[in-house]
Parts: structure tokens; C-alpha cells; sequence
């Protein structure tokens, strides 16, 4: 990480400073070099606004020391000497950080960018295995209406055709409703940040799962918090976290069993303090469990167990990747054969 | 006037069964709910003196799905079964092929599925 400063704070310190050096240096006298102090504000500007803003606060460091030169009535050309020297002193360290400073920003961005599409990748990963389960749930409303449609024709009297039609426009909403889940799902995360439920994370994010879980002879169930776990957070983002786990989940039960989402609160990772200022999701499962020598590296990007096309190793990466930036942590809790433990902890949204 | 003869509609969805259990009524049948695999099976042994003459069965139920309780029935009674699913892969079709039970991938229309069911029940009018 960068640190950061905003350009005009970093400008007005940078001035503040230089007129200190160059008050300090008229008081001490030519016996005291602090001419080589106005290396500070120059860095400084350089660093927080750029090349351009870092010129001109090294001609107004050169500018400074020349006064002192001429109050202290040293011989013109030697001035004159000194100064252009330090001028071009200056100049070259402020043309150097920036140089640095804007390798470093690129670099960033292309992170940045990288991790956006292994983000992106993943969440496309997750739709493929969605689309069976939308399958389900769209097929069986559509098989509703056309059913319907086809009885209308015979219905016995003017109320049946009024409830065949409510039926019809109730199973449209139920196919547009499942629609809208999966687009929102699909779309490029964004960086939208807001306050949002936990308990309701733990449902949404299980909607489309069900059916898949069920081909897989597994169920899936929600334990909710008793009360609401407020946190804030990408909604898109934290669902693409839950999701990759519970189809871990699944696929670590080849022969079914059961899936448990509990939410609640927890205190700080790694520490027993009655603080409890994270919500947590866990996602548990009683399948074949996780290896001791495979457990360290579960973390990391393409690192998988899974059979050729059934797992891209990304889901564990990018999920830590997606909780890390919103200041939480995954633990993972496992023995070979005695299923896997998963707890998402994210911060508590605590009103101030 | 003979006994109409009785289907067992099996799927998880209300609103599914209620429109092929409306269709069926109005050819003449008699129409048992079941909303689980479990409640299938318990039904098709309950019933043993009126006998169940036909199952539509959805894949997908909670619990014992559709394709164990057609695997479990084959293994003892030749009860005509028609299958239902909204998602039918590989694994469905080969099993239903296997088991010789026809499949029928949702949406269709009911006006086929009373075809299919006819003809299993082996009826030559349709």
C-alpha cells in the first residue's frame, strides 16, 4: 500500500518546512549546512503530487537559499554558482522519485486490474455451476404458466380463468425474480460498498444452490442469527465468498450429507476477547475433510484438489482476496474425513 | 361405472402439482399428491388394496429423489412411472433409458404428458 496525503496538504507542509529551513539557516549562519534540508519538502511534494508540483517547490527551495546568499552578501558569481548547481540538485531527485513514484502507481493499477479479472473469472466459474440449478428453477415456473395456459381453454367457470391467470403472473415474478439474482450475480462486482445483513447474505447466497445441492443428494441449511448482523460490504462480492464455499462444501460430500450456514458474532480473529466486534458466516460440511499437507496451501491462486475442469483453483484465493479488502479474515478448521469448517469474519458495522 | 383409475403426483413445487393433477382430473383420473420421495413410497405401501396405477414422478425431490424411488420400484413391481425433470443431463436420461421409463424435460406441454401417460398405461384411444 501506498501512503497517501492529498496533493494541497502535501504542497502547503512542503512550504511550511522550506520557510523553517530557510529561517533556520539565515539564524544558525553560513557555518551550519541546512541547505541540504530542502531535500525534505522536495521529496515530499514529489511523492504526494507529482514531478511538476515537485519543480516548483525546488525552484522555491533554490530560491530561498539564494536570498540567504544574498543577505549574507557572499560574492555574486559564486551565488550564482552555487545555487544553479543546487537547482539542478533538486530537480534531479524531484525527476527521479517521480519516475519511481509513477513505475510504482502503474504497477498498482495492473495489480489491481489483475486481481479484478481473477475476481471476474471466478464469479463466471460460479454462474457455469448456477446454471443448473436455474434450470430447475426456471423450468418447473415455466412448465406453471404453459400448463396453466393450456387448462384455461376448459376451466368450468369465470373464477377458475381468474386463478389460473393470478397463478401465471405469480410464476412470471418467480422466473424475473431468479433472473435478476443471477444478472446481478454475473455483473462485474464494482467497488459499491453498503450496509447489508448477514443473515440475508447466508439466504441469497444459497437461493440458487438448493437445487444443485439436492442433485448432489445434500442439503442445505441456514441457521440464521437471532438477531440482524450488520456489516458493510459488497453484496456482490460477499455472495461470490459464501457461494464458493458451499460448492466446495457440496463437492467435498460425493456421496451427500449435509451443508450447515450458521451466522453470528465472534470476537477479534486469533484472539479470546469478549469484544465481539465481527460477524461471522461459518460454512460446514461432513465431507472427506481437507489433507494436513494440502491445508497450508489452500490460500493460494491455482491450488487445487479437485479433477481436471471440476475446480480452476481461484475460488479459495479470490474469496480471501475479497474478505481481506473488506477488513475481515476466513478461518479454516479441518481433519482428513471429519468434514471442513469454514468461518467468513467480517467487521460489525457498529453505528458511532 | 368402473373405478377411475388413480395417478400419484409426485413434485416438490405446489403449483406444479396442482396444474398436472388439472389436467389429469379432467381426463377421468384420480389424483394422489406427494410432495417427497419418502411420502411416494409410504403412499405406494399404504395403498396396496386400491392400487396406485400410475406415477408421475419428478427427479428432483428433497430427501430420496425421484430416480432412487424409480430404482427401488423396478426392483419389485412393474408400476408404469413417467418421469419429470427441469434439468435433464447425461446421468437422468441414461438411468430413465435403463430403466425403460419415459422422461419428460419441463416445460411440456400437458397435452403430452397426458399423451405419454395414456400410453403407458397402455391405453390405445389417443
Amino acid at each position: 500500500m501506498m501512503p497517501t496525503m492529498s496533493r494541497g496538504a502535501a504542497i502547503l507542509l512542503a512550504i511550511i518546512l522550506s520557510a523553517f529551513i530557510a529561517i533556520g539557516d539565515q539564524v544558525t549562519g553560513v557555518d551550519v549546512a541546512f541547505t541540504v534540508l530542502y531535500v525534505v519538502p522536495i521529496a515530499l511534494v514529489t511523492w504526494f503530487a507529482g514531478f511538476r508540483h515537485g519543480v516548483w517547490i525546488a525552484v522555491v527551495c533554490t530560491g530561498c537559499s539564494m536570498l540567504n546568499a544574498m543577505l549574507d552578501q557572499r560574492p555574486v558569481f559564486v551565488t550564482i554558482w552555487n545555487e544553479l548547481g543546487l537547482l539542478v540538485l533538486f530537480v534531479s531527485l524531484a525527476y527521479l522519485l517521480g519516475r519511481h513514484r509513477e513505475h510504482l502507481e502503474h504497477e498498482r493499477r495492473q495489480h489491481r486490474l489483475t486481481v479484478d479479472q481473477l475476481r471476474h473469472a471466478d464469479r463466471l466459474n460460479v454462474i457455469g455451476t448456477l446454471a443448473a440449478g436455474v434450470a430447475h428453477e426456471i423450468g418447473t415456473p415455466l412448465n406453471v404458466i404453459s400448463g396453466s395456459a393450456e387448462l384455461i381453454p376448459y376451466a368450468r367457470d369465470p373464477e377458475e380463468v381468474v386463478d389460473m391467470a393470478n397463478v401465471i403472473r405469480e410464476q412470471v415474478e418467480r422466473i424475473g425474480a431468479i433472473i435478476r439474482h443471477l444478472l446481478d450475480f454475473g455483473r462485474r462486482a464494482g467497488i459499491k460498498t453498503a450496509p447489508l445483513d448477514l443473515n440475508d447474505l447466508a439466504r441469497s447466497s444459497t437461493l440458487l444452490l438448493v437445487p444443485i445441492a439436492r442433485k448432489r443428494k445434500a442439503e442445505i441449511d441456514v441457521e440464521p442469527a437471532i438477531s440482524p448482523v450488520p456489516v458493510r460490504g459488497n453484496i456482490a462480492e460477499l455472495e461470490q465468498v459464501i457461494s464458493n464455499l458451499i460448492l466446495n462444501a457440496l463437492q467435498a460430500m460425493p456421496t451427500g450429507g449435509k451443508v450447515s450456514l450458521r451466522v453470528g458474532v465472534a470476537s477479534r480473529p486469533g484472539t479470546t476477547d469478549d469484544d465481539r466486534s465481527f460477524g461471522a458466516v461459518t460454512v460446514e460440511d461432513d465431507g472427506v475433510g481437507i489433507a494436513p499437507d494440502a491445508l497450508p496451501h489452500i490460500f493460494e491462486p491455482f491450488f487445487t484438489t479437485k479433477g481436471v475442469g471440476e475446480g480452476t483453483g481461484l475460488g479459495l484465493s479470490v474469496s480471501y482476496g475479497i474478505v481481506r479488502d473488506h477488513g475481515g479474515s476466513i478461518e479454516v478448521d479441518s481433519a482428513r474425513g471429519h468434514g471442513a469448517r469454514f468461518t467468513v469474519l467480517l467487521p460489525l458495522d457498529q453505528p458511532a | 361405472m368402473t373405478e377411475p383409475l388413480r395417478i400419484l403426483v409426485a413434485d416438490d413445487d405446489r403449483d406444479m402439482r396442482a396444474v398436472i393433477g388439472m389436467a389429469l382430473r379432467r381426463d377421468g383420473f384420480e389424483i394422489l399428491p406427494a410432495s417427497t420421495g419418502t411420502q411416494v413410497l409410504a403412499l405406494l405401501e399404504q395403498n396396496l388394496p386400491h392400487p396406485i396405477d400410475l406415477l408421475v414422478l419428478d427427479v428432483h425431490l428433497p430427501g430420496c429423489s425421484g430416480l432412487d424411488v424409480a430404482e427401488r420400484l423396478r426392483a419389485h413391481s412393474t408400476i408404469p412411472i413417467v418421469l419429470v425433470t427441469a434439468f435433464p443431463d447425461e446421468k437422468i436420461r441414461k438411468c430413465a433409458a435403463r430403466l425403460a421409463i419415459p422422461l419428460l424435460a419441463k416445460p411440456f406441454s400437458l397435452g403430452r404428458m397426458t399423451a405419454v401417460v395414456c400410453r403407458s398405461l397402455h391405453w390405445s384411444d389417443l
